[in-house]
């Protein structure tokens, strides 16, 4: 597994979070909260494979041995 | 080799990204900025117009390009159009060369339909009536224009600096998610 999706997921995090802000300052909330939304599905987005991954061996060890 | 050179061209896009991003930042900003600078070109145009008709007692058309003289050029392109449309065609009322002057103009500039609502009530009524009802209508237009030029001032606070940083975050954010 690659180290950098954690890094990107991270960037990501970070760069939404300071948009969120600075769109909350100038008192447009609504639009920072659809950014937020929109940050965790691009989050969710990248870590999808390997939680698929995850489920798949959880499969594999527990329901067919 | 390769390698190196396929990092050197993601950089290159990264970078041309970054920039693109920022651009478009400022160039929204930009608009805010422009808005508040034309309103008060207008302002000063008006009082310029203002004390033409009433001290100078000038034709219409000599009073506009007179108006327009030290304003920048879009706002000082709608008087100047004016004038050139009222003097090139005789048949033209000055309601008529307004409204078109500001048709022509207005995507140039970057006011609002509030604006252009203004000026063409204050339009309707220049060079129709007697001295008077004219200043009165052109203090009314004043008016009304320094109060938008208020409200511009504050969006523009607000709003240019959140457009500026939102334009490099954005691309900050694609940059990420490319890589």
């Amino acid at each position: 597994m690659e180290i950098t999706a954690i890094f990107q997921i991270a960037g990501v995090g970070i760069i939404i979070a300071i948009m969120h802000t600075v769109l909350k300052q100038m008192g447009k909330e609504d639009i920072a909260h659809w950014i937020t939304v929109l940050g965790f599905v691009i989050g969710i987005f990248m870590v999808i494979d390997v939680i698929a991954q995850l489920f798949q061996e959880i499969k594999s060890i527990f329901l067919f041995q | 080799m390769i390698v190196q050179a396929l990092m050197m061209i993601k950089l290159l896009g990264a970078v041309l990204i970054l920039f693109a991003g920022t651009a478009i930042g400022f160039v929204q900003a930009s608009f805010y900025v422009n808005r508040s600078k034309q309103l008060r070109q207008l302002i000063h145009a008006l009082q310029r117009l203002e004390t033409e008709i009433d001290y100078g007692q000038t034709e219409l058309p000599t009073a506009l390009i007179k108006s327009s003289e030290g304003i920048e050029q879009p706002v000082s392109r709608l008087f100047t159009l004016t004038a050139e449309l009222l003097t090139a065609e005789q048949e033209l009322s000055m309601n008529e060369a307004w409204q078109q002057a500001i048709h022509q103009v207005w995507d140039v500039t970057s006011l609002r339909a509030r604006e252009k609502e203004v000026l063409l009530r204050m339009g309707s009524v220049l060079g129709m009536s007697n001295a008077e009802d004219q200043l009165k209508h052109l203090q009314l237009a004043q008016i009304q224009l320094k109060s938008e030029e208020a409200l511009a001032r504050e969006e523009q606070q607000r709003y240019a600096n959140m457009w500026r940083s939102l334009g490099t975050l954005g691309a900050i954010l694609i940059v990420i998610l490319m890589v």
